[in-house]
């Protein structure tokens, strides 16, 4: 049932509804803006550096994530012509905000801390933290305002934080499925050849060797929204990074096995109604019409759903969101160019009878009409009218190559990148961040790396240090990824070059205890002698070791930047947590003798670690 | 698979009780070695106090996959292909297995415990829970007892014999030992030491036992669970295995006294070998096999036999007295198979032979619908299938306490005191309800009605009704003297017919103009009358509710008309991208409407209706679809109850 109450406040967004206007988080102009209903730009405030989301009340206070201050900001909009400061609480990378529904409280999901933090609204102050897991992103607080869920880049569950008990209660919806891909083989004896075909099927026996071959992940969960009921959307990519290897396939490597039926990554929605006491119920749809569904709308009052693709500038409207039978009902085709005038839409927000979409690449504004779900007619079709384009909203502070480089990065449905467009660079790393999978290369299990802060200095590239440059490496992925790397000209090369050393290093957990963080660094550069390899800067040598590495010749040394974001570690994704690295519970056993260590030390090595 | 359809559109379709830090006594024969500084893992979280909810019965819906016993082998936990489980409390006994509200687990367990049966899960992302299902004369109750997130993911979870202690193992590596509450009780974190999966069973006192297989190379590590603490006992003993270590290759006895590790390593034969390792001493003899297929056999080890399944519905059971001594490397050539004994097995083939489980002698396995338990020394075997159950009509009490199912044969009464069956007058019934004094009404397909007494079926009295073409819509409804049926006809022309029931006996009937049809909405919509104003007559707006007019069925109020059910059938098609296809259908919606303000409750996803009824005081409904019969709490539509 939708609910009456109305759900915009209850969580943030790229892009709200507010008092005077439309009010937008301008990411890449680092600046709040509030535009009229003509999408044009009227006040804005600057923060001077990259912002996540926003939520306002409705009555004329907007909260604003000062990603790169690191604060959360209570910006003052009662006034038609002005934005004005007042007051903030630091947290750590904050990203997604939502606001509870007496508006009492501010919650806020920190990137850097891996955390869900309570703000109180009056006084700007911390209330309680929970720490959940790394790469939270979006966050959305229920209607009855007992519960917020928090969405994850990393992981494949919500996490379902009770309010009431300020967080001592956490419940994981696992949004994963048990089925596997399957790949059968099939040999045609007119011919001599062999073909193969991907269905889905129950998971192995328990008595069969175990193995993640055909396994599927659910990750890219950048916003959730509460519909009625109780349930939660959660748009994802589905992804199965260890499909069968088939050997006749032409590339030496490639991702999830190549271009089977089954692609090794699909879009879908996940409903989830969660249930008291047992686990919750998940609903699963697939999406095919849009890549990379990231940005959601609820309409309550229609009880309607619209998730836009970051990766193809599409939106789908559902009807009945929240009844079993929801259905695709309304569809929006690409309708902006490729390159810097592209959408790469990261918010969108019901207002009436239009949705408002923000494009993040050309930070603009886009007014859609979707008029009413026609049953009757084809429901597939495309609206063709009712798309208004907004002006530019402000200047980027990124140049232009990087605007450019962050639209090739995102962009699916481009043959030149992965075979049949099925995946983008962003596809397994949002933000230029990492999905947390080791996927099947070649001969291969290796695991995907950190590009945020990872990428300048350190080459050679790739776990084996195969590629001397950025340039190769992108050419070698988009091979293995069944793409035409030859077709893309150089001036993209430069550009994708540009954005990923334009990504910002990942901001480092806050330091609780400073003393084991400096017995950890001892560890690591006395006893152990980590240093060795991983230092400097980038914490690298930029050279290769022949360690007992499956499927590695010979195995690059990996920056440890970022390092208490990127779990599992090792190439292969072996040591499930640092933990479990610094007690040799990892495939890698020749890097460092940890057998010495007590568990203190352990713990004291793990917390600088983390600090990286 | 999660609930799963494609869009576009295809609708979705404590602290440590003791520490392993501290050194335990020191032993001898066998060496225990004390788990060095073990770091408590992440505690998990209790949820207290233990709130608990009903659980219902019900058959799988789809065809079970895996089954797992008890350590007593009384209890088992099913799962099916679309990731519904069910918990059998006695899978010798003849009822029907009880719903779990558990989704497509990755692991699953289960034990008996004081409080009834412990069970535990590893979901899909690596979260794991626990908690405990309990019997009583109200009926079966489950309460969460404790939970592990995905940041802490297992591997396994094993609820030990007696249901008060759970044996993990994380995709850290560590093993842990919890309560039934959750506080951790020990850990076994050594440097060096890294298990991938755990054996567990119970020695001749009774005492769970445990080993720990670690790779490369592949070797099995006797643990120690005493006073609850883990620790290691003596050296780890290597296994020569001719494919990754898997939970067939390497078995444990049930009292973990020996493993055995398997090898087949010539595929056109039916040779096997099983080196059978001694835990306690390290020896080591061999058995050699023969399988009358050439399917790699599951092997299930006993106390004095080793049980080899050969996937042609029976299994090979080679004594321990035949198994000879054994060096390894000796030429495994040289040895010749041992006699066998054949013990057939129901239900086992290649396929299911390989989610079987066995637990004190009895060996379960599913194919399909059916859940097959057998005894392997006492030859006996039960086959647990769900009975054919086709109900065409339905109807609830006064409470909704007891549902009274037509079938095309028979009319089941089911409620607090069971099921009772009574027979049917040969012609399917279309209209079934609880009148007054004990009575059920009913109207078979040709128009007869009857009334007779719930005890004994007996016919009090009948009534024809005239049927044309066919019964269309139709209903039952309660009155403060009798009730009423009401039934349409399938021609046009024909009218609404109502037939009155006075206490035990028919009473007046009457035909119903089309201007009145709108005060006997179990008739349905007259053909030529508008939904919108169909709906409109009934008190409800179509637009606020956005239901398309074509899409409306039926609209069924309850006795007094607070509750409106609406029955929709909608159209979806789109394209599927994956698969190059154009999808169609239509599909069921019962949605539950507050008639006073026309706020939509609930909806539910639906086949084709057959029948809708009320309980007497409306808190629930029943309905009869293309996949069985369902009881249903009209506040929020969830199932009560299925057949």
């Amino acid at each position: 049932m939708p609910d009456d109450r109305p759900h915009g406040a209850h969580r943030g967004g790229t892009v709200a509804v507010g008092k005077h206007g439309i009010l937008v988080a301008e990411r890449n102009a680092g600046a709040l803006i509030r535009a009229n209903r003509a999408g044009e730009p009227v006040t804005s405030l600057s923060f001077g550096g990259t912002v996540g989301q926003l939520v306002t009340d409705g009555a004329g206070m907007v909260f604003v994530a000062d990603r790169a201050g690191d604060r959360v900001v209570r910006v003052d909009g009662r006034q038609s012509d002005a934005l004005l400061e007042a007051g903030a609480v630091s947290v750590a990378e904050p990203f997604g905000l939502a606001l509870s529904p007496d508006g009492a409280t501010v919650y806020a999901t920190s990137v850097a801390d891996h955390a869900l933090v309570a703000i109180d609204v009056p006084t700007m102050r911390e209330q309680w933290r929970v720490e959940l897991r790394a790469e939270p992103r979006g966050v959305a607080v229920s209607a009855d305002g007992k519960h917020a869920t928090v969405a994850f880049l990393s992981s494949g569950a919500l996490a379902e934080v009770d309010l009431e008990r300020k967080g001592e209660v956490v419940r994981w919806h696992s949004l994963e499925p048990r089925d596997h891909v399957k790949i059968t083989r099939e040999f045609d004896d007119w011919e001599g050849g062999i073909t193969s075909s991907a269905s889905i099927g129950e998971a192995r026996s328990r008595f069969s060797v175990p193995t993640d071959e055909g396994r599927r992940h659910a990750r890219n969960v950048f916003e959730v929204t509460y519909l009625g009921h109780g349930q939660i959307a959660a748009p994802h990519l589905l992804s199965t990074p260890q499909m069968k290897r088939v050997p006749s396939r032409g590339s030496a490597d490639s991702y999830g096995g190549g271009p089977e039926s089954i692609p090794p990554i699909v879009h879908q929605l996940a409903i989830v109604t969660p249930r008291p006491l047992g686990q919750a119920r998940v609903h699963i749809s697939t999406l095919p019409d849009l890549h990379q569904p990231r940005a959601v709308a609820y309409d309550a009052a229609r009880d309607r759903l619209y998730v836009a693709g970051y990766g193809d500038d599409e939106v789908v409207g559902i009807a009945d969101a929240s009844m079993q039978t929801a259905y695709g009902a309304w569809h929006l085709d690409r309708r902006f160019d490729a390159g810097p005038s592209s959408c790469g839409p990261d918010g969108l927000v019901v207002d009436g009878d239009y949705v408002w979409m923000h494009c993040e690449l050309s930070r603009r504004l886009v007014r859609l009409t979707p008029g009413d779900f026609d049953l009757s007619d084809k429901p597939w079709r495309t609206e063709k009218n009712g798309v208004e384009l907004g002006p530019v909203l402000a200047a980027s502070l990124r140049s232009d190559a990087v605007e450019r480089g962050a639209e090739l990065f995102r962009r699916g449905d481009d043959h030149r990148i992965s075979d049949g467009g099925v995946m983008a660079c962003a596809s397994c790393h949002p933000e230029g961040r990492q999905d947390g999978l080791s996927w099947r290369l070649g001969g291969a299990i290796l695991q995907t790396p950190m590009l945020a802060g990872r990428v300048t200095n350190t080459e050679p590239y790739k776990w084996g240090g195969l590629d001397p440059s950025l340039r190769a490496s992108f050419k070698h992925t988009m091979l293995r990824l069944g793409g035409q790397p030859a077709s893309i000209r150089g001036r993209e090369l430069d550009d994708l070059t540009a954005y990923v050393r334009s990504l910002p290093i990942a901001t480092r957990p806050t330091v609780s205890d400073a003393d084991a963080v400096a017995r950890g660094k001892a560890l690591f550069e006395g006893e152990l002698g980590c240093d060795a390899c991983h230092d400097g800067d980038v914490m690298s040598d930029g050279l290769q070791y022949p360690f007992d590495a499956w499927g590695l010749d010979m195995t690059d040394t990996p920056s440890l930047v970022g390092l208490a974001h990127t779990a599992p570690y090792y190439h292969d994704g072996s040591a499930v947590d640092l933990h479990a690295l610094v007690t040799d519970k990892g495939s890698v056993h020749e890097m460092a003798d940890f057998s010495t260590l007590t568990e203190t030390q352990a713990n004291d090595l793990v917390t600088y670690l983390e600090t990286l | 698979m999660k609930l799963r359809a494609l869009l576009m559109l295809l609708p979705l379709c404590a602290a440590c009780a003791a520490s392993p830090r501290e050194t335990p006594a020191p032993r001898t024969d066998p060496q225990v070695k004390p788990s060095l500084e073990a770091a408590a893992p992440e505690e998990p979280v209790v949820t207290e106090p233990a709130p608990s909810m009903a659980l219902v019965r019900a058959e799988h819906q789809h065809p079970m996959t895996e089954v797992v016993l008890s350590p007593s082998g009384a209890s088992a936990l099913t799962l099916d292909a679309q990731g519904g489980v069910r918990l059998w409390r006695d899978v010798t006994a003849d009822d029907v297995p009880i719903e779990l509200p558990v989704e497509e687990p990755l692991w699953m367990s289960v034990a008996e415990s004081e409080d009834g049966l412990r069970v535990a899960f590893v979901d899909t992302a690596g979260g794991s829970f626990v908690a405990t299902v309990t019997f009583s004369e109200e009926g079966v109750s489950w309460r969460p007892a404790f939970e592990m997130p995905p940041t802490d993911p297992m591997f396994e979870l094993h609820v030990l014999e007696g249901g008060a202690r759970i044996l993990a193992l994380g995709v850290d590596h560590r093993v842990r030992l919890y309560d039934a509450r959750g506080t951790t009780l020990a850990t076994l974190d050594e440097h060096g030491v890294i298990p991938w999966q755990l054996r567990v069973g119970t020695d001749a006192q009774g005492k769970p036992v445990a080993a720990a297989v670690q790779f490369s190379p592949v070797r099995i590590q006797r643990l120690s669970l005493d006073e609850d603490r883990l620790a290691l006992v003596g050296e780890a003993h290597t296994i020569g295995i001719d494919q990754s270590p898997n939970r067939n290759d390497i078995a444990m006895s049930p009292d973990g006294s020996y493993v055995t590790a398997m090898q087949k390593t010539d595929p056109k034969r039916g040779r096997f070998e099983l080196e059978i390792i001694d835990l306690q001493d390290g020896s080591r003899r061999m058995l050699v096999g023969e399988s009358d297929t050439l399917f790699r056999p599951r092997v299930h080890p006993l106390h004095e036999a080793i049980l080899a399944e050969t996937g042609s519905g029976q299994a090979l059971r080679l004594s321990l007295d035949e198994a000879v001594p054994w060096t390894p490397g000796a030429d495994r050539a040289l040895l010749e198979p041992a006699a066998a004994t054949t013990v057939p097995l129901s239900g086992s083939d290649d396929d299911s032979m390989m989610h079987a489980t066995l637990q004190r002698g009895r060996h379960a396995s599913a194919r399909g619908d059916t859940l097959f338990v057998q005894s392997i020394d006492r030859q006996t075997k039960v086959e647990r299938r769900p009975a054919p159950f086709v109900p065409v009509a339905a109807a609830l009490d006064h409470a909704g306490t007891t549902v009274a199912w037509a079938t095309e044969t028979s009319i089941e009464l089911e409620g607090p005191g069971g099921r009772t069956s009574l027979a049917a007058s040969g012609e399917p019934i279309v209209v079934i309800g609880f009148g007054h004094e004990d009575t059920l009404v009913t109207v078979d397909a040709k128009g007869t009605a009857q009334i007779r007494t719930r005890a004994s079926g007996e016919v009090l009295d009948e009534a024809a009704l005239t049927v044309s073409w066919g019964v269309l819509d139709h209903g039952w409804r309660v009155t403060a003297t009798g009730g009423t049926v009401v039934l349409g006809d399938d021609k046009p022309s024909a009218p609404l017919q109502v037939l009155h029931v006075e206490g035990t006996h028919f009473g007046a009937r009457e035909a119903v103009a089309t201007g009145k049809r709108a005060s006997w909405p179990e008739g349905g919509k007259p053909r030529r009358v508008d939904s919108a104003d169909w709906m409109t007559a009934m008190g409800l707006d179509l637009d606020a509710l956005e239901i398309p007019p074509e899409a409306l069925r039926t609209v069924r109020p309850n006795a007094d008309d607070s509750l409106v059910i609406v029955h929709q059938a909608r159209r979806f098609q789109g394209f599927d991208r994956a698969r190059g296809v154009w999808k169609r259908g239509e599909a069921g919606v019962l949605t539950g409407v507050d008639a006073k303000t026309s706020k939509r409750l609930w909806s539910r996803a639906v086949d084709r209706v057959e029948d809708l009824a009320w309980s007497g005081d409306g808190s629930r409904f029943v309905y009869v679809d293309g996949t069985g019969g369902y009881v249903c709490d009209a506040a929020t539509g969830e199932t009560l109850s299925q057949r």
